[in-house]
């Protein structure tokens, strides 16, 4: 009789070790969820850093084709900000960059649009804003502004400007 | 009984596991969060310089930098971030930043500084190579000596601090000749 009451007292639990057991169970799930919470956080910034990179390339592309033009055909060069770049390349092809009306950032190749029926390369997904400019001082060099959202929605500014070395006059 | 964990040994397992283990994956993340603002920061900091050196560039070959031709040393954070520098030599920059783009670029950056510098350029009969030399000694001794009066070596220094306040700095040289021939 002695042993069943020690038994069924054994099988249950003291108010003490039940709020240690929560305690523990609290401790190990909020550790979980850092984890998970700041795993959470590096993947969108990882994401963050590629879409930032993807521009640079872009910018990177842009000037490389940028500096070998041999005329700017657009903006002019009145220190005023456009919203589109016009350019003829070295081989003599038509250029444009320009944002559409659903925030991607183009460039198009209109000679390669006719011939080959090549759609725009895409510079940079949604583009908040895109400006081009031409100082009244310094007709060959051309800058511009973009401004993007990243993956958190935080608006990032590339600003750069090039030289155009090939201009015929 | 013996072999089982008390309720002691797994409180103290627990504790020492979260010890041990919280430091190091809260350093995990918080290194990974800041290089990658780093990078963000590093990405902005150098499109401004290029931005920067290609317009210096442009100015001397416009023949528009007479300033180009002295040495000296100047801050140009408030062209770059305002536009604005009150400097009469800086007015090229100040165009070019008078769009804010440089504040826009800069917005997660707290602590910066940039300087635009030229110095002498140098250069000796060991940078020619070998199979470039004439045998005319007295007359690549000339060349070298017209390079060296004619060129100017031009540098644009930004400096930032990060969130954990470390220091980094980019900078982009430029090699030009800034007297014309005579």
């Amino acid at each position: 009789m002695n042993r069943q009451i020690m038994n069924h007292k054994n099988s249950g639990m003291t108010m003490l070790e039940l709020i240690i057991y929560a305690a523990i169970s609290i401790l190990i799930g909020g550790f979980m969820l850092n984890l998970l919470w700041g795993g959470k956080n590096v993947e969108t910034g990882r994401k963050r850093l590629g879409i930032l990179q993807d521009l640079r390339i872009s910018s990177l592309k842009m000037n490389r084709e940028l500096t070998q033009a041999t005329e700017i055909l657009f903006p002019p060069p009145d220190g005023k900000k456009y919203s589109q770049l016009a350019f003829l390349t070295c081989e003599g092809e038509l250029v444009v960059i320009f944002l559409d009306d659903k925030q991607n950032l183009n460039m198009l190749n209109y000679d390669e649009l006719k011939r080959e029926k090549r759609p725009p390369y895409l510079l940079a997904h949604k583009t908040l804003d895109f400006y081009v400019s031409r100082p009244e001082d310094a007709q060959d060099y051309v800058q511009y502004f973009i401004q993007i959202l990243d993956e958190k929605e935080l608006p990032f500014v590339l600003s750069d400007g090039i030289s155009v070395k090939n201009i015929i006059r | 009984m013996k072999k089982a964990f008390s309720l002691v040994e797994l409180l103290v397992a627990v504790a020492v596991f979260s010890i041990a283990g919280l430091p190091i994956f809260s350093l995990y993340f918080n290194t990974g969060l800041g290089q990658q603002k780093l990078i963000r920061d590093f990405l902005a900091v150098t499109t401004v310089t290029e931005k920067v050196i290609n317009r210096v560039n442009q100015e001397i070959e416009e023949q528009n930098l007479p300033m180009a031709r002295f040495n000296f040393d100047k801050n140009i954070s408030n062209s770059i971030t305002k536009g604005q520098s009150q400097d009469p030599d800086l007015k090229f920059l100040d165009n070019s930043f008078v769009d804010k783009s440089g504040e826009a670029a800069f917005r997660y950056i707290q602590h910066s500084e940039s300087r635009f510098s030229t110095t002498p350029f140098t250069i000796t009969k060991g940078s020619v190579p070998a199979s470039h030399r004439s045998n005319n000694p007295e007359l690549l001794q000339e060349v070298l000596t017209s390079i060296e009066k004619r060129s100017k070596l031009l540098e644009v220094t930004t400096q930032w601090r990060d969130t954990s306040r470390i220091l980094h700095d980019f900078n982009v040289i430029l090699i030009k000749a800034v007297v014309p021939e005579s």
